[in-house]
């Protein structure tokens, strides 16, 4: 006679919400092998493959590159693909969408309001006077590059937005990555925009309404430390706002 | 017609995890340190009233309950002072070259800033 060692195992407690069927989410329990090199995100894919063809998520890459499949795991938010089931032992995994957005179906959210707030910044360099190609390119020292690289790195997970009680109680704020994502313009020598993008950057709805909790910087897998980001512009916002009484002044602190 | 399901929050989210509640320490440590100045202000005011009031007013300050005050409220001095002292630099980041320098010393200056202050200030009161 043969004994077959049991299978080791862990169980998966995971939100389930059917927008045609349901009112709100409900927790469904899946068991899964266990394996030491396995994330959560290999989990789902078994499920998925194994249990129920229907559980539905987003994720592409498989290694903390596209951003997409950001879910908060235990309450706290992080790309599953980089969160190993090793450490979540002895289980049960409690999985559900990121908090804060609205949920489409399971544990995918409704990207909509990120989007027009990344687009309302003015992601992008802008120019007061285009030069002719003829004259080349931008050049740029790698200090003036140091400036803004780290603030470069944000891959659009959203992550920090769900750790953001902020954003998560007055969703007019404009919020971590994004605010990241304009310093990132305006500490960038090539760019001439910002008192474009600080009318809303130095508004109530951009960095005022930060409250530094600090936790957008701890959940980031890119390391782009967003609140320091804000924190920064806060003390810029401040610094412009007395330059503005001096009769001389730069047009970046008129605003 | 698909309806998402609208994002939910609570009133007490601060509750939930450990790093929210020490940012509600941190924010709560303000209400101490108000209140600890409205005692000095009722002080400065019992001294211009004269010495029977001034004496009263020692005497409650002695009291179990003010001297537990004050030491919660110290716990949250330095809590306030910490905190404060951490977040340098997050506002201030100093480029030279092409390297920052490190948050470890511009924490470390401003702590020592600090330290250099109390001591001056200690040592006018014990002058």
């Amino acid at each position: 006679m043969t004994t077959v060692a049991a299978e080791r195992t862990i169980v998966l407690e995971i939100a389930r919400y059917h927008p045609e069927r349901d009112t709100q989410p409900t927790y469904e329990r899946f068991e899964v092998p266990y394996r030491e090199e396995w994330v959560v995100l290999d989990a789902l894919n078994y499920i998925k493959d194994e249990d129920d063809g229907s559980l539905t998520y987003r994720w592409s890459c498989r290694m903390g590159v596209c951003g997409s499949c950001g879910m908060m795991v235990n309450g706290v938010p992080i790309l599953t693909c980089a969160a190993f089931l090793r450490d979540y032992l002895p289980g049960p995994i409690q999985i559900e969408a990121l908090a804060g957005f609205p949920v489409e179906r399971d544990l995918v959210v409704k990207l909509d309001d990120f989007i027009d707030k990344l687009s309302a910044v003015k992601p992008w360099i802008i120019r007061e006077e285009e030069r002719p190609l003829a004259d080349g390119e931008y050049r740029q020292s790698p200090g003036q590059l140091a400036d803004f690289k780290q603030f470069s790195m944000c891959i659009n997970c959203m992550l920090c937005y769900s750790a953001c009680p902020v954003y998560q109680q007055n969703q007019e704020f404009i919020g971590p990555a994004v605010l990241a994502l304009a310093q990132r313009y305006n500490h960038d020598s090539r760019d001439e925009g910002n008192d474009q993008r600080n009318a809303l950057v130095w508004s109530d709805e951009g960095i005022w309404d930060c409250t530094f909790v600090g936790e957008c910087s701890t959940v980031c897998p890119k390391h782009v430390d967003p609140a320091g980001a804000i924190q920064s512009a806060k003390l810029e916002s401040t610094l412009g706002w007395f330059a503005s009484f001096l009769p001389v002044g730069g047009k970046r602190n008129q605003d | 017609m698909a309806k998402p399901y609208p994002s939910q929050h609570s009133n007490i989210w601060y509750l939930r995890r450990w790093p929210y509640r020490l940012f509600m320490l941190r924010e709560l440590s303000a209400v101490f340190l108000a209140l600890y100045v409205v005692l000095m202000l009722i002080l400065v005011s019992r001294v211009h009233e004269g010495e029977a009031a001034y004496e009263t007013y020692r005497d409650f300050l002695k009291s179990p309950v003010a001297i537990g005050f004050h030491l919660i409220a110290l716990a949250f001095a330095l809590l306030h002072t910490l905190t404060w002292f951490q977040a340098v630099p997050k506002a201030i980041r100093v480029r030279r070259g092409e390297e920052f320098v490190s948050p470890q010393l511009l924490i470390g200056v401003h702590m020592l800033a600090w330290l250099g202050t109390s001591a001056v200030i200690i040592a006018i009161f014990l002058a």
